[in-house]
């Protein structure tokens, strides 16, 4: 109950200010016109637009949405550490009677939820346009939209543990989008790299467990254990780290 | 507890806690394969086709995998993770008949010299470790084992895994192979037909799955042997009547036949020459699959001619390159099921006739609705000149009126009457003389006698090595694997992505403003009509494409602007109230 609490408090904090609309608007026009506009021009495997490929798939918007949720991600959560350490109301937080891993996942809760939403609001409304246009795979939408909630869920750890770490939002920020940036990143070095490492780093990067299945509509189990790994890891990592600073 | 001893405490606990993660996703990564193909394509699920494959093993089919260990390049070395991933995959299904044992033809030598004889090849891969290039020969390779009988793959890929595993076993669960007769044309290298292609790719395609024999001496009107199955009669040209009579007799034996009937031949500098006469007219006629003298001009859907133009390559739009699209096949016939794609070149179109009686005549696959016919020897096709020349004969041909579909290619099933009923005809004579009438023997001719199948193609060109690519093979092998009665292995082929192709607003939109491509205009005012038509379409239909991008955009902008001002507005009214 009182995770919820605090995820309500979030949440509602983030729609007071006007940050959160312009985000949104911001990412939904974006993605949306990478999807009918530019097509997926990275890699070796380039996607077309939609009205080039003149196929009724979500395959561009799905490609899309690592790259941008590594940038997204950081901006919507740059401050849910960052800011209340730079206003000194982390001590204040820190003094109600909740636990600190009360709060870190109360702060994932809302920020996941914020940004699940934002990728439902760009991903429906443009499936249900393509429908209108040709016969769009819904399972492969409905499956796609669940491993982005998961990759989102993945980014939101990494990024709130990097907020954690740090007292200015801009610094959260920039590293947030670096490191998930990197992470993105890695995937299209796995051909350069050495086999002994090839493999692992793989492993290791969210958008290869994304893109590889639910992105296709595929399940795999091992990709929810990979992201509820990431997730309990980074969670952990972000309550000993805001812990410590209860010691001081 | 002191600060530091905290400090040392939560860095072993997370430490511990990754040590824990990191065992759990490597476990689950090799033992945790729980995982469902939701699309509707099941393009990345097990096909039913195979899962009956693999419940028919009743025995230890024994794989092994060839596979280099050290692999260098890091892209590679993913491929193999996720041959052997799929290998791990195709175990479990098999219920623990299928047994997977792996070696190492780079590090041990006893394997070195088994893959070489068997063919294995090793191929090059390129890989960077500093400042320095690797090149590595890595071996990916298998040798399947079942019964005392043997398949080799000698190079596999992730991306074609399951359907060269699973015909493999397919095909290694067979006491013996069917038996494909191969009797037509293979111009010898160096020839004037031979640029335009041999069918060894063909050939090959089908050696993969059949055993195919040269049917030799079928010309000389040799009887085709007991054992063939499926008998293809490639290009054929001037056939004596009693090839003609073996060819009809095999038939009414049962064995089933596949005819590539193919008379035009395109010279050096695009002029078309028409052959002569198959040989096998009479018995093509009799059966309803004759095809014309003409060829099909199809000005709706057609493929590229690659062509060179101050150096610079390009491909011509060539309306005599008729292409296939998912509505081009009968997807009631099992090689036809979910094709999207082909392309026939310079074909034939079959003329239309009556079903025999209690048999049955199915179109396996039909040019677009916007198709002529054209008389090659009269549409002189000149490098040069070929643009002009496709605009010119297409104005030409719209002239005549509206366009039809034409059969390319036809499936018959049931029994079929010989056309030798009065007698067959004697062997052939080298030294006879041609003007002399044909004499007939009192040999027993065989009609109407057992069930069988034939399938007549218009064209052969497009299963010759330069036109032979995905889309036709998937075809050609489909046709003679179900053929061969082989129908998973058809299963397996025709697992392609559905075509989701979009609405073209362009399309429709002249068709509603009335701009038809298939009027020929003569008059300024005419042709400045349709400009305006033209034109028009051209705007409505860009704008029904903004309408189809803005909408979800502009939608979802005002859902989250009106949510976010509702919270104002009711934000400050609840302001006021506690004021």
């Amino acid at each position: 109950m009182r995770t919820l609490a605090v995820c309500r408090r979030e949440l509602a904090a983030t729609f007071e200010s006007p940050i959160a609309y312009v985000t949104i608007a911001l990412f939904v026009i974006t993605l949306d016109g990478l999807f009918f506009f530019l097509g997926y021009p990275i890699g070796n495997l380039p996607l077309p637009s939609l009205w080039l490929g003149e196929q009724a798939s979500l395959v561009v918007l799905f490609t899309w949405l690592p790259l941008l949720l590594a940038l997204l991600v950081p901006a919507l959560t740059m401050g849910a550490w960052a800011e209340e350490r730079s206003r000194g109301t982390e001590e204040l937080l820190l003094t109600y009677p909740v636990r600190t891993g009360e709060v870190v996942i109360g702060k994932f809760l809302a920020a996941w939820t914020l940004v699940a939403l934002l990728i439902t609001l760009a991903v429906v409304p443009v499936a249900i346009s393509v429908a209108g246009l040709g016969a769009l795979d819904w399972a492969t939408v409905w499956v796609g939209l669940g491993g982005a909630y998961m990759l989102a869920a993945g980014y939101v750890a990494i990024a709130l543990l990097l907020s954690a770490c740090t007292s200015e939002q801009l610094v959260a920020f920039l590293v947030g989008a670096i490191v998930l940036g990197l992470l993105w990143l890695l995937r299209m070095l796995v051909g350069v790299l050495p086999a002994s490492l090839a493999s692992a780093v793989d492993y290791a990067c969210p958008s290869s467990h994304f893109l590889g299945s639910a992105a296709r509509g595929v399940f795999d189990l091992r990709d929810v254990v990979y992201f509820g790994s990431l997730v309990g890891f980074g969670l952990y990592l972000n309550t000993v780290v805001v812990e410590r600073r209860r010691w001081r | 507890m002191t600060r530091g001893e905290e400090r040392f405490n939560a860095l072993l606990s997370a430490v511990l806690l990754l040590g824990i993660l990191v065992l759990v996703n490597r476990i689950a990564s090799r033992h945790l394969v729980v995982r469902h193909d939701f699309s509707e394509d099941q393009l990345y699920a097990v096909s039913e086709a195979t899962l009956r494959t693999l419940g028919r093993l009743e025995d230890r089919l024994q794989v092994k995998a060839y596979f280099t260990g050290d692999i260098q390049s890091g892209q590679i070395a993913l491929a193999k993770a996720r041959l052997e991933g799929l290998l791990a995959e195709f175990a479990a299904l098999s219920g623990g008949r299928l047994h997977v044992d792996t070696v190492d033809p780079n590090t041990s030598s006893e394997a070195l010299s088994e893959a070489q004889e068997l063919g294995l090849f090793a191929f090059p891969a390129h890989s960077v470790r500093g400042i320095q290039r690797i090149r590595q020969d890595v071996y990916l390779g298998l040798v399947l084992r079942y019964r005392g009988r043997e398949e080799v793959l000698p190079f596999v890929s992730p991306n074609s895994f399951e359907i060269d595993l699973s015909s493999r076993i397919y095909s290694i669960l067979r006491e013996t192979k069917s038996v494909v007769g191969w009797f037509g044309a293979d111009p010898a290298p160096g020839t004037h037909e031979a640029q335009y292609g041999t069918f060894t790719r063909l050939r090959g395609l089908l050696s993969q799955q059949h055993l195919v024999e040269t049917v030799e001496y079928l010309a000389s009107g040799a009887p085709v042997p007991e054992r063939v199955d499926v008998l293809l009669v490639v290009r054929p040209k001037e056939l004596h009547p009693r090839a003609a009579f073996a060819i009809d007799q095999f038939v009414q034996r049962g064995g089933r036949l596949v005819v590539f009937v193919d008379q035009a031949e395109m010279g050096r500098s695009g002029e078309a020459r028409i052959s002569k006469a198959t040989g096998l007219e009479e018995l093509l006629e009799l059966w309803g699959a004759l095809p014309g003298p003409h060829h099909v001009w199809d000005t709706a859907s057609f493929g590229k001619l690659p062509m060179t133009r101050n150096l610079m390559q390009y491909g011509l739009e060539y309306p005599l390159f008729v292409r296939m699209r998912a509505d081009s096949f009968d997807a009631t016939l099992p090689p036809a099921a979910n094709l999207q794609d082909g392309v026939f070149c310079w074909a034939q179109p079959i003329k239309h006739a009556e079903p025999l009686a209690g048999g049955t005549r199915v179109i396996l696959a039909q040019s677009s609705p916007d198709s002529y016919y054209v008389d090659l020897t009269e549409t002189v096709l000149v490098d040069a000149d070929m643009e002009d020349m496709v605009k010119s004969v297409t104005a030409s041909l719209y002239a005549r009126g509206e366009g039809q579909r034409y059969a390319l290619a036809v499936v018959l099933s049931g029994r079929f009457p010989s056309p030798f009923e009065d007698g067959a005809p004697a062997p052939w004579d080298p030294l006879a003389d041609s003007d002399k009438p044909l004499e007939t023997t009192d040999e027993t001719v065989l009609s109407w006698a057992a069930d069988s199948q034939v399938v007549v193609f218009g064209d052969a060109d497009w299963v010759r090595d330069g036109y032979l690519r995905p889309p036709n093979e998937r075809l050609v092998s489909g046709v003679v694997d179900w053929l061969t009665l082989d129908e998973d292995l058809v299963a397996m082929r025709t697992r392609v992505p559905r075509d989701r192709r979009i609405r073209d607003f362009l399309q429709e939109e002249r068709i509603r403003v009335g701009a038809s491509d298939s009027e020929v205009l003569d008059t300024t005012g005419e042709i400045e009509r349709e400009m305006k038509l033209e034109e028009a379409a051209a705007r409505a239909a860009r704008r029904r494409q903004w309408t189809c991008m803005l909408a979800p955009i502009l939608g979802t902008l005002a859902l989250v602007f009106g949510f976010g001002i509702a919270r104002t507005l009711l934000g400050r009214r609840a302001a006021e109230r506690e004021a």
